[in-house]
């Protein structure tokens, strides 16, 4: 690369990471709620480790809501593609019965 | 003798006096208020003329008495009971219900100052149409704290002093930190609000700002929970500020809202823990509600998490009732679940209040505070008086909304219906949530019709519409109905152990009446079963196949009022014989028995044949 190529580049970054500051607010993780067909134990390593490897994605267990259904967040942002991919593949596991995502609600 | 005499005398003229008015009571007199069914041909004739018609074609002489609403008449006739009327009008075609028009005894209204300005419990008039009528309820229950109301919400303040009576001690299921905003980690037992306030901090936090998304700008506190409860149980007639719908209802509050709303697991944990289902790693709820006050909604059609929670929720016997949404917009999540009693909003003159989201979900419309047309600097003429924390951030003192604020949204409809549905239960402990919820449609005032304003769903401009059975529900809110609606007969069956083939079960009837007869049959089935007494209040049954089977009870009161109950029996294969272990049997036969003890209120349905 030439030196005024580089200097391009460094000037783009530069002018650009506080542009992509500037859209707003950093990544937050995607929140689900899987409903396993059995009883589960949610927050068990070996549920957290059989849910990265079907996603490939990082979980975190956040909280259970029944025996068989518990709240995650998948490291990885609302609208990356990572993410919608990981969503596919937990849907397409059998011993998921359910996959939604966990979204906030309001007073009214 | 003498004087033996004059007081035989008298008392024989005092004897002829009181057979004067007993002569006069053996001929009865009937009022009764009937509701005509919507297909009715009655209703293409003259309201004055439909209650002659209708007395022609049973046999009496009637006329109409009055119109309490453009949906009923009172008939009177004489020379048949009330009840008898009632009981024989029920039985028409074309009647929705029929219900003796009983005297009631003149009542103290409450003494809470703030009553006069709670328009929307008053009785319905010409200038309060969508009014709820619950003044009117109260003659018939006061409520009680044997029913507990579950308010999924931001918490409420324990202190308040028109609260802390009604008040269980609940549970806080805000999970994240920054959402809760309560200094607590976690979920824990301090169901109180500390404040939903977003301040400059909360606003400049990047965590916060991410999880919140959407408009994030500074707010104070709304203490919205601490508003619903109110609704549904403010204290009455304890010379302080409100009263609540609900009577004696109890509050059992449910902590799931903080900064910016709450999370779908957050709620769903909470209105599962609260009607008594299991929550990994939570106590058991030692209070479970009958009734679950959502007074929240986001946009979204029912998730899978929020449709299996509302079953399993409905299977142990509690109703959901939801707001539809403020958004002029289809019905929000979880208001649109298949289960849920949705609640649209409407005016004190009962249309389409503007704000209110609609559609075919909606299940009931209530009173949900509106302005009337107010222009900048004038008094908002119909909103809701609550009970409210003063801190503009945290908690201060306690006190009320004022009486001209604009204190509206779906959500404050939503506990009306709630306490509605508590009152019930309080007349009729045996009603299930389907029978509550379909009881608190029938009871229904029909939507009245401005002609000014076009019908949902088309609306005006700032999204006002005449209501439609499949845009607001069944109709506007009538506690004091749906309440009378409460005391007609429900029928249940208890079961007395799992059935099995040739091996006879026994069949309970329960009932909120005293019946004078049952009627047991057979529905359906792989092959006909056999009844011990099946017209006994208790009978045994034997089936001589295995599958599944229904069998209907139907009960009859004193006054021809009849109803029926459904319970649907799964019957085993006989066991193979020759096997070993049959020691253990007897001990498994008990845990049987007591595990299907169950009662199977299955939906009532009304018998008028």
């Amino acid at each position: 690369m030439t030196k005024t190529g580089w200097l391009a580049l460094v000037a783009a970054v530069l002018l650009g990471a506080p542009a992509c500051a500037g859209t707003g607010q950093p990544p937050h993780p995607l929140q689900v709620i899987i409903g396993f067909a059995d009883p589960t134990d949610g927050a068990a390593p070996a549920t957290l480790a059989a849910l990265k490897k079907t996603s490939g994605a990082r979980v975190n267990f956040v909280s259970s809501i029944s025996e068989r259904s518990h709240a995650y967040r998948l490291l990885c942002a609302a609208g990356d593609p990572a993410c919608s991919k990981a969503i596919a593949a937990l849907r397409a596991d059998p011993s998921i019965r359910q996959l939604d995502l966990d979204q906030k609600k309001d007073l009214r | 003798m003498k004087t033996v005499l004059t007081l035989c005398t008298a008392l024989l003229g005092l004897g002829a006096l009181l057979a004067g008015p007993a002569a006069a009571e053996e001929a009865p007199e009937a009022r009764v208020i009937v509701k005509l069914k919507a297909g009715s041909p009655l209703k293409q004739i003259q309201a004055a003329s439909r209650m002659k018609s209708l007395g022609e074609r049973i046999g009496i002489t009637a006329k109409m008495l009055g119109q309490p609403s453009p949906e009923l008449q009172v008939m009177r006739a004489s020379g048949i009971s009330s009840e008898a009327l009632a009981s024989r009008l029920s039985r028409e075609y074309d009647v929705e219900y029929a219900v003796p028009d009983r005297i009631k005894r003149i009542k103290a209204l409450p003494n809470d100052p703030l009553f006069s300005h709670q328009w929307y419990l008053q009785a319905a008039s010409p200038t309060q149409l969508a009014a709820t009528n619950a003044q009117a309820a109260w003659d018939i229950t006061s409520g009680t704290s044997n029913v507990v109301v579950a308010v999924v919400d931001t918490g409420v303040r324990f202190e308040h002093e028109d609260l802390a009576a009604k008040l269980l001690p609940g549970y806080d299921f805000v999970l994240d930190d920054l959402n809760s905003g309560d200094g607590q980690p976690g979920r824990d037992t301090d169901a109180s609000d500390p404040g939903d306030y977003l301040s400059t901090s909360d606003v400049a936090n990047a965590t916060l700002r991410a999880m919140c998304g959407g408009s994030f700008a500074t707010h104070n506190s709304s203490w919205h929970g601490t508003q619903v409860a109110g609704i549904v149980a403010a204290e009455a007639n304890n010379s302080r500020g409100i009263a609540g719908i609900g009577g004696a209802t109890r509050i059992l509050p449910i902590r799931a809202l903080g900064k910016c709303g709450g999370y779908d697991s957050d709620i769903i944990a909470g209105m599962r823990w609260a009607a008594g289902l299991a929550v990994p790693g939570l106590p058991a709820n030692p209070n479970p509600a009958r009734i679950i006050n959502l007074s929240l909604a986001g946009e979204g059609t029912c998730s899978s998490a929020y449709a299996s929670a509302v079953a399993e929720i409905r299977a142990v016997g509690a109703l959901i009732v939801a707001a539809a949404g403020n958004e002029t917009s289809p019905v929000e999540e979880p208001a649109n679940c298949a289960g849920v009693l949705g609640v649209a909003g409407i005016r004190h003159m009962g249309t389409k209040v503007g704000y209110s989201s609609y559609g075919p979900e909606v299940g009931i419309s209530a009173p949900a505070g509106n302005c009337v047309n107010i222009l900048t600097g004038q008094p908002c003429l119909f909103p809701f008086v609550n009970t409210i924390n003063l801190g503009l951030n945290g908690p201060l003192g306690n006190g009320y909304t004022g009486v001209n604020d604009v204190t509206i949204g779906t959500s404050f409809a939503v506990p009306l219906v709630s306490g509605t549905a508590a009152l019930m239960l309080a007349a009729n402990p045996l009603l299930g949530e389907s029978e509550l919820m379909a009881r608190i449609k029938r009871a229904a005032t029909a939507f009245p019709v401005d002609p000014s304003l076009p019908t949902c769903p088309a609306v005006t401009a700032d999204g006002q519409c005449n209501c439609t059975t499949t845009t607001c529900g069944a109709g506007m809110l009538d506690t004091a109905a749906a309440v009378a609606l409460a005391l007609e007969p429900t029928a249940g069956i208890t079961v007395s152990a799992a059935p099995v083939v040739n091996t006879a079960i026994t069949l309970t009837a329960a009932s909120n009446v005293s019946p004078v007869s049952w009627q047991w049959i057979q529905i359906s089935g792989p092959a006909t079963g056999s009844f011990g007494s099946p017209a006994a209040a208790s009978t045994t049954f034997t089936a001589t196949s295995a599958g599944s089977y229904t069998i209907r009870l139907t009960i009859t009161d004193a006054i021809g009022r009849t109803t029926s109950a459904d319970a649907n029996l799964t019957v085993a294969s006989a066991p193979s014989s020759g096997g070993g272990g049959g020691g253990g049997g007897a001990t498994d036969l008990a845990s049987l028995t007591g595990i299907l003890a169950l009662a199977l209120f299955a939906a009532n349905r009304r018998n008028r044949a």
